[in-house]
């Protein structure tokens, strides 16, 4: 084994017996590291130091069962979340030197359950992107075919978990940031609910949109990350108070009776043929497992991407506005008084889609815009959200594609921004609505490039999504393929 | 009401929003931004109505705390990163304002 396809849970199971030391566990993950940084472009930060101190005091304990349910797994974590004292860039220019004074709540309660922060993965500047090509520190690869695009925005984090870099990395998913990556680059992605993760610590984008979520190999693993880092906090007023289930404990393979609702009105001429196969081969599997798969419709869903950039795009207007040169974030200029100083500032420390979207968002709000767009969009919202509500009083769960298409060419959607928009026409959504869902994946192109299988379930109900993704993968095994760069063969 | 696509207000909303475009920059996002707003006014010409909806997702738990002090950062520590800050304690410095 060259440790690439070895699961948290396989990490944990060998601490805990004794196989293995957490030492050894953290120097084979920075030596992986290290071997494919260059190429993939997938970390911008590791701190080896500070993990090995870690796993030396994992590996210390008189009772290593005690050491926690995420006990010697090294996880990476996207550098748009707070960690202290290790530099937290979201991948921007204007936070390139920014060393948090805290870390995000989902990262402390990581670390109490025994994981080790090993290090910070790159990403689309303030996570806005769907390529992970908008980051100020390069481009990041796909494991898969290096000359494609990840996903986005949280790129690293799943091209570093596809590759075996590490088995776990933490991501955020304002519109697909989380599931997008892990369908582009065949592994689990989850996007909990809307206030069943802290947000505090995680750089703001679009506050009502953003949430935290795990990028795993398996979906195990990603109940057991979940369960870890879930809960409410103090820290953020958004987060719920409803109850932590283990939810890894209820995966027992069992998808009977679940009902699985499918809205193929929204499949249009944008779904590459390859992936509406593997997508209707995956429910074709669901079904034969004992799931009831019908037809659904979802009202105004078509709405959802021009609503979602109007929203989201407001929102991030109004947080980034705290990036002025003066507090934190970089400084130019000076010359020509405080606006002047202000506006260099925000101009060299930004990039172009960054830029971009900060002038949408801020169009979207003025005088004579808002109540066109903004308030507009936010009527449609809550349209789009009332269309998943009646849906899921019908059926369990709703399946659809997590993206139109597999992995896309570096470059390709740089200089057509609503294309790349239109890479989030299924992640959106859910999103909006604030549910639950997860990407898993469901097969490959006959290019060999990953698919990924979309499941959204209802407020809070993250066991019935997890249940049935791990019934799935159970029955198909696609993890278990790695990329080849990743030292096992290539994906079928 | 909706903007037309040929005439995105370039110069206006980029003073705004407090960033300094390059006439080059300013020519480029004119043209991306009028075909952005094109694509996003498709909600715009949807009718939707009743009342006023909730900023996100669902309604935020109104949870309160106590009015306690609690622990928080130190300033020292809270302007750690700011590009310009001395003084004890610590202060920011910025251009002159009022001359």
């Amino acid at each position: 084994m060259d440790g690439t396809r070895d699961t948290a849970g396989d990490l944990r199971t060998a601490f805990i017996d004794g196989a293995t030391t957490a030492t050894a566990i953290c120097e084979a993950a920075l030596a992986r590291i290290t071997a494919r940084h260059r190429e993939l472009g997938a970390m911008l930060a590791v701190d080896g130091a500070s993990a090995l101190r870690r796993a030396a005091a994992l590996d210390a304990l008189p009772d290593r069962r005690l050491a926690g349910p995420l006990a010697a797994v090294p996880v990476a974590v996207k550098d748009n979340i707070c960690t202290a004292g290790l530099t937290t860039t979201a991948g921007s220019r204007t936070l390139a030197d920014f060393v948090p004074p805290y870390s995000a709540t989902a990262v402390e309660r990581l670390e109490r359950a025994g994981a080790i922060v090993i290090g910070k993965t790159n990403c689309d500047e303030f996570a806005m992107g769907s390529s992970s090509e908008h980051s100020a520190f390069g481009a990041v690869r796909n494991p898969w075919d290096p000359a494609r695009t990840p996903g986005g925005s949280s790129g690293g984090s799943a091209a570093a978990v596809a590759a075996g870099l590490v088995p776990v990395a933490l991501g955020s998913d304002t519109g697909g940031s989380v599931r997008q990556p892990a369908a582009l680059c065949g592994c689990v992605g989850v996007r909990p609910t809307y206030g069943r993760v802290s947000r505090h610590g995680l750089v703001a984008f679009a506050s009502s949109l953003d949430q935290i979520g795990p990028l795993t190999l398996r979906v195990r693993d990603a109940a057991a990350v979940l369960r870890a880092i879930a809960g409410q906090d103090d820290a953020d007023a958004t987060s719920a108070e409803a109850p932590v289930p283990d939810w890894e404990a209820a995966l027992d393979g069992d998808v009977r009776g679940c009902r699985i609702g499918v809205p193929t009105h929204l499949f249009g001429s944008s779904l590459d043929a390859e992936v509406a196969a593997a997508v209707s081969s995956a429910l074709d599997v669901l079904a034969s497992k004992g799931a009831r798969v019908q037809e659904i419709t979802l009202a105004h869903a078509d709405l959802a991407v021009p609503v979602y950039y109007l929203v989201a795009t407001a929102e991030a207007s109004s947080n980034l506005a705290r990036y002025d040169g003066v507090r934190y974030g970089h400084r130019a200029g000076g010359e020509g008084g405080l606006r002047a100083m202000y506006e260099q500032s925000r101009a060299g420390g930004f990039g172009a889609e960054v830029k971009r979207r900060i002038i949408l968002g801020t169009f979207v709000l003025s005088a004579g815009y808002y109540e066109a767009y903004y308030l507009k969009a936010q009527r449609a919202r809550a349209h789009i959200a009332a269309g998943f509500t009646s849906a899921l009083a019908a059926v369990d769960l709703i399946a659809l594609p997590t993206s139109p298409t597999p992995a896309f060419p570096l470059g390709e959607r740089l200089q057509d921004p609503v294309a790349m928009y239109l890479s989030d026409i299924f992640t959106v959504g859910a999103s909006l609505a604030g549910l639950p869902a997860l990407s898993v994946p469901c097969g490959f192109t006959a290019a060999g490039l990953p698919v990924g299988l979309q499941l959204i379930g209802r407020p809070f109900d993250e066991a019935t999504l997890l249940r049935a993704a791990d019934a799935y993968e159970g029955e198909t095994g696609f993890w278990r393929l790695a990329p080849s760069g990743a030292g096992r063969s290539g994906g079928a | 009401m909706p903007a037309e696509r040929e005439d995105f207000p370039i110069a206006r909303v980029a003073a705004l929003a407090r960033l300094r475009l390059s006439p080059a920059e300013a020519t480029v996002y004119q043209a991306q931004l009028a075909h952005i707003v094109a694509f996003v006014s498709t909600v715009t010409a949807a009718a939707f109505d009743g009342p006023r909806p909730e900023a996100g997702p669902g309604p935020v738990p109104g949870r309160e705390r106590a009015d306690e002090v609690s622990p928080s950062l130190s300033a020292d520590a809270a302007l750690a990163n700011a590009p310009d800050a001395s003084g004890t304690p610590k202060l920011v410095r910025v251009p002159k304002i009022i001359g």
